[in-house]
């Protein structure tokens, strides 16, 4: 293999378990253990990505989630994923990767040429350029920008992986598994707590998997690697790798995305690829961590430029040199760390520039040794290089400008704690001066902060801080934590002078890596008057995108402040939001896509319409019945045609089950039924039923439906399909906050029964041959709205109620949900030689519109029971919900839009429901509106077009003619205006 | 006609089909039975009877009633708590009913028939609880969530009730008949990865 | 957001239904006075601070609840059963 980057020895990586991947189309090989980056960098790449804007050749800057540059397209087909960040993706066999945002290829990209001419994107560039003609930018300027600004692509297919989410709840959530984070965690869990550790990397330990401290004598990754191991074999922990907390929510509620397997190729079976988590912690300890700075200096953005600390990560991590010529870069002490751990790795350090004239002669230690040049009071004006780096030019302290070969420079301006997760809930991180960073503010309830996240930037006093934020965890909860003693460690060097911006050097100095957004830019910004940080972000996008600005929020906003001469406490910071880290919608989807985008129901009756070969139609969340086709019929309006004539002429069998049905008993049942409908219901016979209209307390109509009295005590109500959930809901309202002293007692039975209507001059004939003896249904003994309980099949217990949707003799029948499918495929035995037949919704309607009953379409939440013809309903005996004010005079008004039948006057023109309303002659103008057609139907027992629709002025139209104008489907047909009831208008069928 | 007899139907009939479903190595990780003849009534008591109805509902099952969210009862017949003064009671078994207990209970609560409305599932098996947890928000761990203990709460997107009935653990569920379809999507393709066996 | 109810402990928000301001919307007027009405109906304060506001645990108990909720915080200080107002007691 080749490992040109690959030092002989070291790293925690398994030699023995070679990986083989590729990058774009070329096959490499690394080690379990490395990220795709650090894998890279032994193979020898630097370039690995092109930059959004102008192109410009990027390689690798970071070694963690935080990376702005090194973007790639992992794997391919339909698992291609866009902009994943190669420093955090764990290297697996077979991997795949593709540099993105570069064409024709990686090495020459023609588009660089945006880079090539200057400020031609600079801020607010495209505010100011592309701003006119305004239909330019569909056409011409948004393709061109898309084209040439853009990250990766999509993999425009179906996620052929599955995701979940799934939930946890614990005493203490411990965010972050460095030296801070392992030692809270051991803290409160020795005490007993429940605690999860939840880390973002695959190795639990953070930085002391990078660096060289020792821990206890040892070197910090096996402490790290020893605490890890008992957590994870104690019972009231859960130890989460490969898991990153990326939100705070209100009431200590966490999410997390756990990538199950983003590390394989393929999930093995019944895996998910990524979990989301949410937790439920009474604590939390975050100890993310805190990011490196780079430094802003010209041309900062040559592949092999790199942060100091992520340089640490590739040799003492990964065992790779991202160089054979190192650099080193600072403003602070820990920046020299970097040179010293290159050159006891074996990497020539070529030299050390410091800013900080003052920087301790101490630092450094054994390097003066080596003849290595150390600068102070220095700095790196420019890189030279293109696709990759080949000298710097530093100028002393003197002024004095030199060039150095070298091809790694290792940058540090200094460490931001990771704030993010205390701001989610609107916390104000705080400057601190001596760091010089933000450190957190107002914390979120529950939530303490440790470690390097805290600003404690070295590492005794990190452990120490975990010990102590678990143990007071730990007493939070009545529990003692034993005091373990500390664990034995030095605190590193940490001292830091900032330097923000370093000025003189020829070419573009980059605050913004991935959103190429330059000091200069941040200059011209303020400039130009957008001197608040949260308007420099969208004017100039620096902090936007995948990154959200991890490594140049700070340096970005300390320029604002240094142009706008203000302290930048003053000037502050935008505020962070979630997610940390990208999350993909995949994981927020979960189980939750295709027919599990939401829970689906099925009526009682399913498998009865299965059999019959019904047509199903999504209704809200069931699944209905809509025609039964048969062979030879050509579309759901013949098949229709033929039910309609079926119930009209014989008898049909319709699922009626998906209506809301409520239970409601108690002495005061009657009293609270006159309060929510505005009719009576009080006054109803036991065993008689009776169509109810409710209002909403605004006067308009809120539902309909028919409710029984089965005792003095019990009735029973029925609600439409569609406002089942809202009523059950209402009535619990209207009981529970209004009239709490009422005696009621109000159940859903929606799911227990399944109900049919059985409709057609036969269907009396046809419901006799199953109801047990003893039940008379003669007309004379069970007429038009008789409601009863009756047995039916030899014992089996349901409920009749006669009463019509369809204008025929009509009953509905209700019975225990679990012999639905075998009481109606009773009924359809019973009445084959009658000619039954099953109906489905689409019949129902047509059925309905033929009988002028209103549904859905007019009970719209804008139409009063005055406007549907049911203003006599109204009772002004008693006071119920709506009634004062519906007598406002705006919804008594004669002009209102009232509910009438509309017939085209050519009787075989078909008409559409959304069709206008216009007077005949009129303009087709808003203000000749008149109304428009709620719904249409083709009248198989009419034989013509029908509508429903509603008009100003409604009956008082009766006679007139409109014109039905469409202008969507192009349609201007002249109609009558009549009665909405067509059919049977004296209501003779349904008592024969 | 004559009497017939005709066949009632389970929630999930048709869906769940016995056997092994998911990863197939090993001892399932969960094991999912469906209770199938039962039947459930709920109970309202009537305004300021609540604890007359208890008393009568610790009777019938032998053990106390409270009016909380806990269920009462080791053998055939249990209640649970659903709402302030509301209780669900279940027999299990063949031809089995509360119809004595509805007696009891004239003109003290408003009692329905539930049984045929509902859908119950026995999950148990050691993953039972980390396959639950990726749709119940509830802590499930056994030292908050006893057995006698109960709640009401949801799984995706889909109402139920739910509670340990042994330390094995073993978790009733009940949730909707319309939904059973998509619920036995949802806990199928929670438990998968962990081997499922379906008594 | 984690609402206490009550009955069945603390749960999600997403279990709930949110209505609004408890104190008006539990506050019919009784007799023929439009303007009343008018008020009951359409007028809500929208405050910035503690609020009575009324919550239905839909996929619970099904109790509509009274949730006294400070509305820059989202703290919930108090949460009672709506129907125990004063009048009456709860179902």
């Amino acid at each position: 293999m080749s490992s040109a980057g690959r030092l002989p020895t070291g790293g925690r990586i398994d030699r023995a378990r070679p990986i083989k991947f590729s990058f774009d189309g070329r096959s490499m090989s690394g080690f379990a253990g490395d990220t795709l980056a650090s894998a890279l960098i032994a193979n020898g790449v630097s370039l690995v990505g092109r930059s959004f804007k102008y192109h410009r050749p990027r390689g690798i800057l970071s070694a963690g989630s935080e990376e702005p540059n090194a973007l790639v397209e992992m794997r391919a087909g339909a698992r291609r994923e866009p902009n994943t960040r190669a420093t955090s993706v764990e290297l697996f066999d077979g991997l795949q990767a593709q540099s993105q945002n570069r064409w024709p290829s990686l090495g020459f990209d023609i588009l660089a040429l945006n880079g090539l001419v200057g400020g031609f994107l600079s801020a607010g560039f495209y505010y100011k350029t592309f701003m006119w003609p305004a239909a330019f930018w569909e056409k011409v300027y948004e393709p061109l920008i898309r084209r040439a600004a853009g990250l990766g692509r999509s993999a425009g297919a179906e996620d052929p992986d599955h995701y979940e989410k799934s939930h946890a709840h614990c005493d203490v959530l411990v965010i972050g598994g460095g030296p801070a984070g392992l030692m809270a965690a051991l803290t409160a869990a020795r005490s007993g707590a429940r605690v999860i550790l939840a880390d973002e990397d695959f190795l639990p330990g953070g930085r002391l998997n990078a660096e060289r401290q020792e821990i206890d004598g040892a070197a910090g990754s096996i402490w790290a690697a020893t605490v890890a191991a008992e957590l994870s074999s104690m019972p009231n922990v859960r130890l989460m790798r490969r898991t990153t907390v990326f939100g705070v929510y209100d009431g200590s509620t966490y999410a997390a995305l756990e990538r199950v397997n983003d590390h394989v190729a393929v999930p093995p079976p019944f895996q998910p690829r990524q979990r989301m988590w949410r937790i439920y912690a009474r604590r939390s300890i975050l100890a993310a961590g805190a990011l490196e700075r780079p430094l802003v200096f010209a041309n900062n953005d040559r592949p092999g430029v790199m942060l100091a600390g992520a340089v640490r990560s590739y040799i003492n991590r990964f065992a790779v040199t991202p160089g054979q010529r190192l650099a080193v870069f600072t403003c602070c002490d820990d920046g020299w760390q970097a040179a010293i751990d290159a050159a006891a790795a074996g990497i020539s350090i070529e030299a050390v520039i410091d800013s900080r004239a003052e920087a301790s002669p101490a630092l450094g230690g054994e390097l003066g040794k080596r003849d290595v040049r150390i600068f102070r009071g220095a700095e790196v004006i420019r890189a030279v290089g293109s696709r990759g780096l080949q000298a710097i030019e530093v100028r002393d302290a003197s002024g004095r400008i030199s060039s150095i070969l070298c091809d790694a420079l290792a940058m540090s301006g200094g460490w931001s704690p990771i704030t993010h997760l205390t701001s989610h809930l609107g916390g104000r991180p705080v400057w601190n001066e001596s760091l010089p960073a933000f450190v957190p503010g107002t914390l979120p309830s529950g939530m303490s902060v440790v470690g390097a996240a805290n600003g404690a930037m070295a590492l005794a006093r990190s452990l120490a801080g975990g010990r102590d934020a678990g143990a007071s965890a730990a007493r939070d909860f009545g529990r003692s934590a034993s005091d373990a003693p500390l664990p034995k460690a030095d605190d590193e060097p940490a001292t830091v002078r900032a330097l923000w911006h370093v000025s003189g050097g020829r070419g573009p100095a980059f605050v913004d890596f991935q959103n190429d957004v330059t000091a200069k830019d941040v200059g011209l910004a303020s400039r130009e008057g957008y001197r608040s940080v949260e308007l420099l972000k969208r004017y100039t996008t620096l902090g936007m995108a995948t990154d959200q600005g991890k490594t140049s929020n700070v340096n970005g906003l300390a320029i604002l402040a240094s142009e706008l001469a203000q302290p930048i406490a003053t000037v502050g910071t935008t505020l962070n939001r979630p997610p940390f880290t990208p999350v993909s919608i995949g994981a927020l989807a979960g189980h939750h896509r295709g027919k599990d985008f939401r829970a689906t129901r099925l009526s009682p009756l399913h498998e009865w319409a299965k059999t019959h070969g019904a047509v199903f139609i999504e209704s809200g969340a069931w699944l209905r019945a809509s025609w039964f086709p048969r062979p030879g019929e050509k579309d759901w309006l013949e098949s229709a045609s033929r039910e309609v004539r079926a119930v009209r002429s014989a008898v049909g069998l319709t699922d009626v089950s998906t209506l809301g049905k409520i239970d409601i008993q108690g002495p005061d049942a009657g009293t609270l039924l006159d309060r929510v409908y505005c009719n009576t219901f009080s006054t109803l016979a036991v065993g008689k039923a009776r169509y109810g209209v409710m209002l909403r307390e605004d006067g308009f109509v809120m539902d309909d439906g028919t409710t029984s009295r089965l005792a003095t005590d019990h009735f029973v109500m029925t609600t439409t399909t569609a406002n089942a959930v809202g009523i059950m809901r209402h009535l619990e309202f209207c009981h529970q906050g209004l009239w709490p002293g009422l005696d009621v007692q109000m159940t859903s039975i929606s799911e227990q029964w399944a109900q049919m209507a059985i409709a057609g001059p036969k269907s009396r004939e046809t419901l006799a041959r199953i109801v047990d003896r003893q039940h008379d249904i003669s007309d004379a003994a069970f007429p038009y709205l008789t409601a009863r309980e009756i047995t039916i099949l030899g014992g089996t217990r349901a409920r009749l109620f006669r009463i019509s949707y369809s204008g025929e003799l009509a009953y509905e029948l209700a019975v225990p949900a679990g012999v639905g499918n075998a009481v109606a495929a009773a009924i359809m035995e019973a009445g084959t030689d009658l000619g039954i037949q099953p109906y489905g919704l689409e019949a129902m309607g047509i059925m309905r519109i033929e009988k002028g009953h209103v549904a859905g379409s007019e009970i719209n939440g804008q139409t009063t029971a005055r406007d549907l013809g049911l203003g006599k309903m109204m009772s002004k005996k008693k006071d119920y919900i709506g009634r004062v004010l519906a007598e406002r005079p705006a919804l008594a008004a004669p002009d209102r839009w009232g509910l009438v039948g509309l017939k085209p006057v050519d009787w075989t023109t078909r008409i559409r429901a959304g069709a206008h309303l216009i007077p005949i002659g009129a303009a087709t103008t808003t203000a000749n509106d008149l109304g428009y057609v709620t719904s249409v139907a083709f009248s198989p027992s009419l034989e013509r077009w029908i509508g429903l629709g509603l008009i100003s002025g409604g009956a008082s139209k009766h006679g007139t003619r409109v014109r039905l104008v469409d202008l969507l489907r192009g349609s201007d047909i002249e109609a009558e205006v009549c009665d909405p009831v067509f059919y049977d208008p004296k209501g003779e069928r349904l008592h024969g | 006609m004559a009497d017939r007899k005709i066949a009632s139907r389970s929630a999930l009939a048709g869906l769940a089909k016995s056997g092994a479903l998911g990863v197939s190595k090993g001892v399932p990780g969960v094991r999912i039975r469906e209770i199938t003849d039962f039947a459930a009534i709920g109970i309202i008591a009537r305004r300021g009877r609540a604890a007359e109805v208890a008393a009568i509902l610790s009777r019938h099952v032998g053990s106390p009633v409270v009016d909380a969210a806990k269920r009462a009862g080791a053998g055939a017949v249990s209640i649970t708590g659903t709402a302030p003064g509301q209780w669900l009671a279940i027999s299990r078994g063949p031809g089995t009913s509360l119809d004595e207990l509805r007696t009891e209970l004239a003109g003290l609560a408003a009692v329905t028939d539930q049984g045929d409305g509902r859908l119950i599932i026995e999950v148990t098996g050691p993953r039972a609880r980390d396959a639950l947890a990726k749709g119940v928000a509830i802590d499930l761990d056994a030292g908050v969530f006893k057995v006698g203990d109960a709640a009401q709460t949801s799984a995706a997107h889909i109402g139920l009730q739910i509670a340990p009935i042994d330390e094995a653990p073993t978790f009733e569920i009940i949730s909707a008949r319309s939904t059973a379809a998509s619920f036995w999507s949802w806990l199928e393709s929670s438990a998968a990865e962990y081997g499922i066996d379906v008594a | 957001m984690r609402i206490r109810c009550p009955y069945c402990g603390e749960r999600s928000n997403d279990e709930f239904y949110v209505l609004g301001d408890a104190d008006a919307l539990t506050a019919r007027p009784s007799g023929e006075n439009a303007e009343a009405f008018h008020e009951y109906v359409y007028q809500r304060t929208n405050l910035a601070g503690l609020h009575r506001e009324l919550w239905y645990h839909s996929n619970g108990c099904r109790r509509w609840l009274v949730v006294t909720r400070d509305t820059r915080t989202h703290e919930i200080s108090d949460v009672t059963y709506a129907s125990k107002r004063g009048e009456g007691e709860a179902a």
